[in-house]
């Protein structure tokens, strides 16, 4: 049987494929980078805040540290501390806003602390393009925009399948650099194919999770609300504003969750969201992972004033729609493997940012050899931008984490400003730059450059780490270790791209080098 | 070190199965050891055997379907490394895979199975 499309077809998905990669692939590459990042939030979480670092306090009772929080809203979320370590904590989002608050709760101390450091988690919200400020819009714009790299994805399948075998393991970098960006984005993407796929098939559905299920109440539930809740289960997170009732006081936690556990008792309560809380039909969904089930977690709904067992979510009694959302979440989000399985996701997302970033490469090279315009020099530029720029905003981000005083109230405001300045600014350095490649070699140095004092800056906030004078964490160890590595890879790449490049007496603006006209090469050459 | 040993035959697997491939050469150097068909062959049956080794060996350390996800994970990954540095770096590449492949077999040998 022959793999071969018909002239025509092959024509149509190449195009299709060129022009919803070009478009969709330097958004798309930040969200992989980021989401790379992201895959090590725990340890970053950790790393970034001493408060996580301790041993958990004791606790008379669950109940304790929701004591200590001085008012607590009618929908919250309550954290217990995981793997031994850190504070319980609470979190909600202020009353018809979109603006998320977090509160360390010391029970001991019996004090209130407000969340002041979120560098990890701004870089995980940033990765589905979330901000309190910008709210869901620019999260469903990302999840419809990785449709169009879903579409880049399956035509660049079908224009490659009868090449698939046959150029599996072929790299030729010797052979120049469009054969090179070439066979690099065809390995890459081949091996990484179901990687790819999975993860934007899982993210569009994360991302697009709350739209698709406001606009399934009318026509799937006749716009009953509730059942619509319901059904989705924990599907969905932030819910329609539904009526709890009168006011009413709410058992205890630890009432509640005994409950939870006397209709689950595998689950291991982690961490509860209130719905209600003070109302006489208020819930609690009693949430943490299932023993014996590697794969998801598990869910009891209790009625905060009653106690009456409301719903169970387990891999064995949940709905359709539950067991497709836990698979979902459960893939994309890596709960399985451990660490291990976080390392090779990482190797698979620098992949597919090696992926998105040579079929941008593979694009230029085709049109340089005919006429070059405007959008190819912008291109060029953008994709150095970009490509180089969203590392060196990432290095400048952890960098002011370790420099700006923990107990300063606007410090997370003032990191968002530093990547974003950053971001902006390497963009408009790559804009402005006539030489793509001095665009990476200096933001990519810089980015390098950046790192290096992390380890000896993060001593100001925690002697837990690789050059503190306490007992080494490892988790807080690991994180400086890495940011050193890291380092020195981005100075290696910056030190050989700028090896690479060419010698500057014959340095062409890059319009000319796309350009490619004898004459210009003349002119510009002539001394 | 259970991860680490799984890690490492799924590394000698993509290092077979790059092997293997006809492809697979820096100018026109091969791994003599696969020259023939029949050397391809039972490196392509070889590799499949470590792929389930591993998947076996993951699954006494976690349950359910997260073996299958280890499996493809690893070899996806893998494999992009192997045909990237091949090219560029054989010897390294083989001799990654023996050392590799005789120090996960010494460390079961003296600490045993999960």
């Amino acid at each position: 049987m022959s793999w071969k499309l018909s002239r025509h077809a092959f024509r149509r998905f190449w195009d299709v494929h060129a022009w919803a990669g070009v478009i969709t692939s330097l958004l798309v590459y930040v969200m992989f980078v980021l989401g790379s990042l992201v895959l090590f939030y725990p340890q970053l979480a950790r790393w970034e805040e001493p408060l996580r670092q301790g041993p958990p306090p004791p606790m008379a009772s669950l109940q304790q540290p929701l004591a200590v929080a001085n008012a607590l809203p009618e929908e919250f979320y309550y954290y217990l501390p995981r793997h031994d370590q850190g504070l319980p904590k609470l979190g909600y989002y202020l009353p018809g806003t979109t603006s998320w608050r977090e509160w360390w709760l010391d029970p001991v101390a019996m004090r209130e602390l407000p969340a002041r450091e979120r560098a990890a988690a701004f870089l995980y919200d940033l990765h589905y393009l979330w901000h309190d400020v910008t709210g869901f819009w620019l999260q469903y714009g990302a999840g419809v925009l990785v449709f169009g790299f879903l579409l880049a994805i399956v035509t660049g399948v079908l224009i490659h399948l009868k090449d698939l075998s046959r150029q599996l393991h072929q790299f030729r970098p010797e052979r120049g650099p469009r054969v090179a960006w070439s066979d690099l984005h065809k390995v890459a993407g081949v091996f990484g194919l179901p990687f790819q796929l999975v993860y934007a098939l899982t993210g569009t559905l994360m991302a697009l999770a709350p739209l698709l299920f406001a606009l399934s109440v009318a026509p799937v539930f006749g716009g009953d609300e509730r059942a619509a809740v319901q059904t989705a289960g924990a599907l969905i997170d932030d819910l329609p504003p539904l009526d709890y009732g009168p006011p009413a006081a709410p058992l205890p936690l630890d009432v509640l969750v005994a409950s939870a556990r006397a209709a689950e008792p595998r689950l291991t309560p982690e961490s509860f969201v209130f719905r209600g809380y003070g109302r006489r039909d208020g819930t609690v969904d009693v949430r943490g992972p299932i023993a014996g089930h590697a794969f998801g977690a598990g869910l009891v709904q209790v009625g905060v004033h009653s106690a009456r067992v409301l719903g169970i979510e387990t891999p064995e009694r949940e709905t359709a729609v539950g067991g497709v959302a836990r698979f979902i979440h459960g893939l994309h989000t890596v709960e399985y493997g451990g660490l291990t399985a976080r390392w090779l996701m990482f190797v698979l997302a620098v992949a597919g940012c090696a992926t998105i970033l040579s079929g941008n490469w593979v694009w230029l090279e085709r049109r340089q050899a005919r006429a070059s315009g405007f959008g190819n020099v912008l291109l060029a530029r953008l994709t150095a931008g970009v490509g180089a720029g969203t590392l060196f905003a990432v290095a400048a981000l952890f960098l002011s984490s370790r420099i700006l005083p923990m107990d300063w109230e606007g410090r997370t405001r003032a990191e968002e400003y530093v990547l974003a300045g950053s971001f902006l600014g390497s963009l408009a350095w790559g804009a402005c730059s006539s030489n793509s490649a001095r665009t990476w070699w200096t933001l990519l140095g810089g980015a390098g450059l950046l790192l290096l004092p992390i380890p000896v800056l993060a001593t100001r906030h925690s002697q837990l780490g690789l050059l503190g004078s306490g007992a080494r964490d490892p988790s807080v160890a690991a994180v400086d270790v890495a940011m050193w590595i890291a380092a020195a890879l981005l100075l290696g790449l910056a030190w050989r791209i700028r090896a690479q490049a060419r010698p500057a007496g014959s340095q062409l603006s890059e319009s000319a080098r796309l350009r490619g006209t004898a004459d210009e090469l003349l002119a510009r050459n002539r001394p | 070190m259970t991860e680490v040993v799984v890690v490492l035959w799924l590394y000698c697997a993509a290092v077979l199965l790059y092997g293997a491939d006809l492809r697979s050469r820096r100018g026109d150097a091969r791994l003599e050891a696969l020259r023939t068909p029949a050397h391809r062959k039972g490196a392509r049956a070889l590799a499949a055997g470590l792929c389930l080794l591993a998947g076996w060996l993951w699954a006494r350390i976690e349950p359910g379907p997260a073996p299958y996800f280890m499996v493809l994970v690893g070899l996806m990954a893998l494999g992009t490394v192997v045909a990237l540095v091949g090219s560029r770096a054989p010897r390294l590449l083989w001799t990654g895979a023996l050392a590799g492949g005789a120090l996960s077999v010494l460390w079961l040998l003296v600490a045993g199975l999960p």
